[in-house]
């Protein structure tokens, strides 16, 4: 479960986010769609902790994990490595292998990040992801960019191993929403909630 | 892609190795017309003469235990410099005062002209210890500014992604800063060695510590004796060519294991 109370966020003079409330339940997966530059990518910044909000609270019960626009892949490192790097303790390969495995990876593992295709650095993302065991899970426009055959992949994947995962998707394409979220919340300029829409 | 500005470049491989011969006979040729003109081998040895010396210098001279003398001092130096180079980067990367800090002492040391350091360095060491000290102090402001570069261009998206992940600083280390500053660490540590050598052998010529190449050097000079000292010199760049060539080498073995940017 995430709740976020009166949130506040500005860069200098211009407010971004403008005293937002929210509340997602636990294994929720919710789209949040809002015009370029209102602040959607801020706010899941913020709930990763990556920012500080200058005001509200913002509670979570579980970890998070922030799923960047860009792969953000080590590139001097193959993507087991890259798996692996997220990981402690033991058994670090067995685990990052079984998540390249989910998320079809298999065999690629020995692949530098720039070998791989756009939909396919996405899996190794994901897997880097899942790997982790955290809940929640931010998704900033991870689609974008891909053509439409992976994104059709990567929709399916999304919906198999997010299944138990609390999901905050940002996206300017309600084909996307769909493809993943239940819930679909649009929001305008200072983040105020227009729409909540069950999808 | 990297396009060449050279115009009429051989576009087949195996011309260039021929032309590049081709060229260093070309001003051997100029060496020993010149030298023929002049007609001094104290002022200009003619190659033969040269390369007679050079043949003596190594059978009868015994270079090899004397450039060995001269190496291990290069080389301590070199080590000692490059390991303080990467420490002090490493810290006034990550630690802006120190870098505030150490900016002006450092850039003085690169300004310092080689022969003022060997003086001063005179002062306080004995003529052995001399070369390594210089050697150091020649190295480390490059190692220094050069990594520290590299430290300052590591990729911000990248750093972001670790610290959503919660790396450790073990982990930032070896994925994130060695590989974006490795390619700077990198031409520094082979052009610093050109350097040390340059500094090595003067300091050798200054303080003229035993069994060294620069007391052969100083004393080849002091005898008139021009082709030796042709001689020596041209053993010093073959030596300095062959471990630039190794050292790059071994520094790209990494980059050809994809570890870190080429």
């Amino acid at each position: 479960m995430i709740e976020i109370k009166d949130l506040k966020k500005s860069y200098g003079e211009r407010t971004v986010i403008d005293g937002l409330s929210l509340r997602i339940e636990k294994g929720e997966k919710v789209a949040l769609m809002a015009p370029s530059g209102c602040g959607k990518t801020t706010l899941l910044r913020l709930i990763s902790g990556l920012e500080r909000a200058e005001g509200g609270q913002i509670d979570s019960e579980a970890s998070v994990c922030f799923l960047f626009q860009e792969p953000r892949l080590f590139p001097q490192f193959t993507v087991l490595q890259n798996v692996k790097a997220v990981l402690t303790g033991k058994d670090k390969q067995k685990k990052a292998l079984a998540a390249l495995k989910e998320v079809g990876l298999e065999g690629e593992e020995g692949k530098y990040p720039h070998e791989l295709s756009g939909g396919m650095a996405q899996r190794a993302v994901l897997a880097r992801a899942l790997v982790t065991g955290r809940q929640i899970f931010l998704l900033d426009e991870p689609f974008k960019g891909l053509d439409e055959q992976a994104k059709r992949e990567l929709f399916a994947l999304c919906r198999k191993a997010l299944a138990q995962k609390t999901v905050l998707l940002v996206t300017h394409d309600e084909e996307e929403a769909r493809a993943v979220c239940q819930r679909l919340l649009r929001f305008g300029k200072g983040m105020t909630l227009e729409e909540d829409l069950a999808l | 892609m990297t396009l060449s500005t050279i115009r009429n470049k051989p576009k087949k491989k195996w011309i260039a190795p021929i032309l590049t011969l081709g060229a260093v006979l070309f001003w051997i040729g100029i060496w020993w017309l010149a030298a023929e003109q002049i007609d001094k081998a104290w002022v200009l040895p003619t190659p033969a003469q040269v390369f007679k010396a050079l043949f003596s210098t190594i059978t009868v001279k015994k270079a090899l235990p004397i450039l060995l003398s001269s190496l291990w001092g290069i080389f301590k130096g070199y080590l000692w410099g490059g390991g303080l180079g990467l420490l002090l980067a490493a810290l006034t990367a990550r630690i802006y005062p120190l870098h505030l800090l150490f900016s002006p002492l450092l850039t003085v040391v690169k300004a310092t002209p080689i022969a003022s350091f060997i003086l001063i360095l005179w002062v306080f060491f004995t003529n052995s210890a001399v070369p390594a000290y210089a050697v150091m102090l020649i190295v480390l402001p490059i190692i220094w500014a050069n990594t520290e570069a590299g430290f300052g261009n590591t990729d911000e998206k990248l750093s972001e992604m670790a610290r959503a992940y919660d790396l450790s600083l073990i982990k930032r280390i070896w994925y994130l800063y060695i590989p974006s500053a490795y390619p700077f660490f990198k031409s520094a540590a082979v052009t610093a060695l050109g350097m040390a050598w340059k500094a090595g052998i003067a300091a050798e010529v200054f303080c003229t510590p035993d069994g060294t190449v620069g007391k052969m050097i100083a004393h080849a000079k002091r005898d008139i004796e021009t082709a030796e000292l042709f001689a020596w010199t041209i053993l010093v760049v073959a030596v300095c060519f062959l471990f630039e060539k190794l050292l790059a080498a071994l520094l790209s073995l990494p980059e050809r294991k994809g570890r870190v940017k080429k």
